[in-house]
């Protein structure tokens, strides 16, 4: 299926179409490495993208629409820790506010197509729902089976009793 | 199935009608071979519900490792306590983890707050020099009432690693504190040559905690994160004051709220004199030693990383001295007491002669 020059068709992993902005689709490095290497009338075919289902990839190119117009990630960015902050942007919290199994499939999503910003945004929102929660409590958010015994949990208890947020 | 006693048959006994109904007692020989051992297993993992690819811990394990590195050390610890794939997988990475995460929240305290060398990580030699008696009997060891000593058999004891030491014990009891300084109560004062319970026992877990650090990333980013916090605290507190006009580090809501130590890298007082006692904890604001401030570049200097070695060449060479002195100390005894004898043996002789 053909679409017009500004647009490009993706083809989810169940087999939709989808059509997509170039600009938003450009947002994720592995597509635009693969535009900038196809010749200029294999554009119009539709990229097939394996692992990311229907769903997954709307969800995806919701965010690379609303994000379309932030600048490009320089790699002095990446590299630079002290640019690393667990804030994340008012809409991309809403944007988040998704199943958890929703919110792995972005990640995963996002890592597959080389999102980085969309990459951050799921690990930082993923590390909040850990933040600052006791061991049973993460158990509970990720329904997590313990299997130490008694006498080991007592242990380590004992141990990291020091470290425990007070 | 009825079965007929072949004694009864052959007796021709014709009470049959008498006899008691045969129960079949017979039971199905159990299966064992590997082969239904493979069945069995094949069919139990075909009913067993298949786990949820999507979950956390199924990610891949770099995705799993860029989510641990946006979280606090006291979050990888409660972490580290969920299940034993989860604390295997955390103990197998700590390294990179630690090395993650310290990066981008304690740069700054990092290097201010080295840890002190496991003495299991120096060499022979040196760890023959740092256990000579001519070096014991020459260190001063000082006595703190809030930190206790580190001992020679476990962590290495050169001026360096000496002070890393009791910089990351004056963290932990800081840190213990901070509830009676924020609340604006005393804290307990122990008299001079006094060591109450309470008190041995407080010092006893701080050492076992920085003792860990010497092995443990984790534990010393988790010193770390406490130190951050009793900082902020106090310097937000004495901030609040009014009348407290002491020169101090510039701290937004902002920087408060980052959890990182980024803004003790601006200009602000330098830590110089070390806390002896817990009486200076009333007005310590912020304690990060190991830096001096440079004017003309308008950044903080930091003590190299390289002091351990070093502090250790130095000793091994003044070793060498030591030995070369207690040796002529020795030789020159050796003579006197020779001296001694041969005057003794010639007055015991001269008395005999007379």
């Amino acid at each position: 299926m053909a679409a017009p020059e500004s647009t490009i068709m993706l083809t989810s992993s169940d087999g939709t179409d989808i059509s997509v902005e170039r600009q938003v689709a450009e947002r994720s490095i592995l597509i635009k490495n693969l535009l900038a290497d196809l010749p200029g009338e294999a554009t119009t075919e539709a990229i097939p993208i394996p692992n990311v289902n229907e769903p997954v990839l709307r969800k995806v190119i919701e965010w690379c629409d609303h994000h379309k117009k932030d600048p490009p990630a320089s790699a002095e960015d990446d590299s630079d820790s002290r640019k690393k902050s667990t804030d994340i942007d008012e809409w991309d919290q809403k944007f988040m506010q998704v199943d958890q199994e929703m919110l792995f499939e972005i990640i995963l999503a996002a890592n597959y197509l080389d999102i980085k910003a969309l990459l951050d945004v799921g690990c930082k929102t993923v590390a909040n729902m850990i933040k600052g929660k006791s061991p049973d409590e993460i158990r509970k958010t990720f329904n997590i089976q313990n299997d130490f015994t008694p006498e080991e949990e007592d242990q380590i208890r004992r141990e990291n009793e020091w470290a425990e947020d007070r | 199935m009825r079965h007929h006693s072949r004694a009864a048959e052959r007796r021709g006994d014709d009470a049959d009608d008498l006899e008691e109904p045969l129960v079949d007692t017979t039971v199905a020989i159990p299966l064992r071979s590997k082969r239904t051992e493979r069945k069995h297993k094949k069919k139990q993992l075909s009913t067993k519900p298949n786990a949820d690819p999507k979950s956390l811990f199924h990610l891949p394990s770099e995705l799993f490792l860029e989510i641990l590195s946006y979280l606090r050390p006291s979050d990888i610890y409660a972490l580290s306590c969920l299940s034993k794939a989860v604390r295997e997988f955390v103990l197998a990475n700590e390294i990179f983890i630690c090395k993650e995460i310290v990066s981008w929240r304690y740069p700054i305290l990092k290097k201010s707050f080295p840890r002190p060398v496991s003495l299991s990580s120096v060499s022979t030699t040196a760890r023959a020099a740092l256990h000579s008696p001519a070096r014991q009997s020459n260190r001063k060891q000082a006595s703190y009432q809030h930190i206790s000593p580190p001992h020679p058999y476990e962590v290495c004891t050169c001026m360096t690693c000496t002070f890393a030491w009791n910089n990351l014990n004056l963290i932990l009891d800081f840190a213990h504190f901070q509830p009676k300084l924020r609340s604006q109560q005393p804290i307990p004062i122990v008299a001079r040559g006094q060591h109450p319970a309470w008190n041995t026992q407080l010092l006893g877990e701080h050492a076992t905690v920085v003792r860990n650090a010497a092995h443990s990333p984790l534990a010393h980013a988790r010193i770390l994160q406490h130190h951050l916090r009793s900082t902020t605290l106090s310097v937000a507190h004495h901030a609040a004051n009014a009348s407290n006009r002491r020169r101090r580090f510039r701290m937004t809501a902002k920087d408060e709220k980052s959890e990182t130590d980024h803004w003790l890298g601006r200009s602000g007082p330098p830590s110089t004199d070390f806390p002896w006692s817990r009486d200076h904890y009333y007005m310590l604001e912020a304690w990060v030693p190991n830096r001096g401030w440079n004017g003309q570049e308008g950044r903080w200097m930091y003590l190299d990383e390289a002091m351990h070695s070093r502090d250790i060449e130095m000793l091994q060479h003044w070793m060498g001295t030591w030995t070369d002195q207690a040796q002529v100390r020795d030789r020159g005894e050796g003579e006197e007491h020779d001296d001694g004898r041969q005057n003794e043996t010639a007055t015991e002789s001269s008395a005999v002669q007379t």
